[in-house]
């Protein structure tokens, strides 16, 4: 006996130093074991998942186990599993509200989505963020087009944006009919590809601003179509914005042949200048040829 | 001091073997391969087996015990009386990898043995799991589907024995 309380205390004080780092990753595996329960959870009949899911919400857990949590929620095809997710969504803060308002979108029960319009409306902008993205997961552009019909500011610009991800095309243009365009909108364009909706932009130049930032946006939609098109704008642009928005596009779609066309083609020596700088940014092989017949030519 | 080291090893690796985790001798411990053993649950709601469908149509049932993937399913035509289960479990160096609950009278192929250890008790068996699902000498996948596996038995004992692991602070 006493030999043992000796070898405790040798083993206590070999221990002290580490006890403190073991007993944090002890605290970690504890946590991670949790966190596969519950995700185990996924495959168990409601009735057998609810009680220990609801334990786990109401009691002081980690925000991460809890965010599990609401994951099998979400799975699960009851009232009462889409009351508590809207629960948390409506009266609780921070990550766990965010991630209660994303596991609505993920479920994509109906009901507790309409029921985020109300989150929305009375939440912080993280929780409006929030509800756009559990819309956007869930699909469901109309509602997020309605939020963009009444908001302003950043939220009319992140329901926009959100409405390019969904490549709601048709909500888009109805927006532009009513509000006029605008930079969101025209980045929304480009996202959702509506390369037609910013050609006629593009043409349009009744707003110098907004044609450039549309020449520019096309580049992102990319294709033979959108590059045939910009090197057209670059032929016939009239001011020196609408010819670097052209040449910005061809750069953004990595038009390097257009530009080479355009420098064999411009006898302007500021424009091919321009354009030799852009085929250098480029990183264009047919630079080198360039430079060759350039040296050839004696220069 | 040697000597007083020698048998505080001795004294400490007893008291860590008294106070270690209970795993039951299920499988054999270092006998590598699939293994096979039946348990009686009387609450276990497990009706699982494999299927894939062709054409709206059942093409195959039974589970390949060295495929990839499983495609499991509550329901059709391998329903197992209810209260048989049948876990398979591989061990490679004395460790379980692959654990899977099936119904007792799922058909199981594989290309290698697969041992036959007969009837467990639930309490061996819950043991078993426990001892795997707590052993974090283990890998993250085993003790993950061994987690998968317990749940899918859905028994009282293994929800009660969830419910600790998540109440545990």
């Amino acid at each position: 006996m006493k030999t043992l309380a000796k070898c405790f205390l040798i083993a206590s004080a070999l221990s002290f130093a580490a006890n403190s780092t073991a007993q944090s990753d002890a605290s970690r595996g504890a946590e991670e074991l949790k966190i596969a329960a519950m995700e185990a959870l996924i495959t168990a009949p409601p009735d057998r998942a609810l009680p220990l899911v609801n334990k786990v919400l109401a009691g002081d857990n980690s925000n991460e186990l809890k965010g599990r949590a609401l994951f099998i929620l979400s799975q699960i095809d009851r009232p009462e599993a889409q009351e508590t997710l809207l629960k948390f969504a409506r009266e609780s803060s921070g990550e766990l509200q965010e991630e209660a308002i994303r596991m609505i979108g993920i479920g994509g029960d109906p009901g507790t989505l309409s029921a985020l319009k109300s989150v929305y409306e009375s939440g912080n902008s993280e929780a409006r963020e929030a509800v756009l993205e559990a819309l956007m997961i869930a699909g469901d552009k109309k509602a997020v087009f309605e939020i963009a019909l009444t908001a302003t500011g950043d939220d009319y610009e992140e329901a926009v944006d959100m409405l390019g991800v969904m490549d709601a095309r048709d909500e888009l243009r109805d927006l532009r009919a009513r509000n006029g365009a605008s930079e969101a909108l025209i980045d929304a364009y480009a996202i959702s590809g509506d390369f037609d909706e910013l050609r006629k932009m593009a043409l349009d130049g009744s707003d110098p601003g907004i044609q450039a930032q549309a020449i520019e946006a096309m580049g992102i939609v990319g294709g033979d179509e959108v590059n045939s098109t910009l090197v057209q704008i670059y032929r016939d642009a009239t001011t020196e914005d609408i010819r670097e928005a052209a040449l910005d596009g061809m750069l953004i779609s990595g038009h390097d042949e257009g530009v080479l066309e355009l420098y064999r083609t411009t006898e302007d020596p500021a424009l091919k200048k321009a354009l030799l700088e852009m085929l250098v940014i480029m990183d264009s092989d047919e630079v080198w040829n360039i430079i060759d017949s350039a040296l050839e030519g004696g220069l | 001091m040697t000597r007083m080291i020698n048998s505080c090893f001795i004294a400490l690796l007893l008291l860590a073997l008294a106070s270690g985790p209970v795993v039951a001798d299920l499988p054999p411990e270092f006998d590598d391969g699939w293994h096979t053993w039946q348990v009686e649950e009387t609450d276990a709601s497990s009706a699982m087996c494999c299927f894939s469908w062709k054409h709206g149509k059942v093409s195959q049932n039974g589970c390949n015990l060295d495929g990839r993937n499983m495609s499991f399913s509550k329901d059709g035509d391998c329903a197992a009386a209810a209260g048989k289960l049948q876990v398979y479990a591989q061990l490679k160096s004395g460790r379980p990898v692959r654990i899977h609950v099936l119904s007792s009278n799922c058909p199981v192929s594989s290309t290698t043995q697969v041992k036959d250890l007969g009837q467990a008790t639930a309490a061996d068996n819950l043991a078993w799991f426990r001892g795997v699902i707590e052993n974090r000498e283990l890998g993250r996948k085993a003790r993950e589907e061994a987690l998968f596996a317990l749940v899918l038995t859905g028994t009282d004992a293994a929800y009660d024995y969830l419910d600790r692991l998540l109440s545990h602070r």
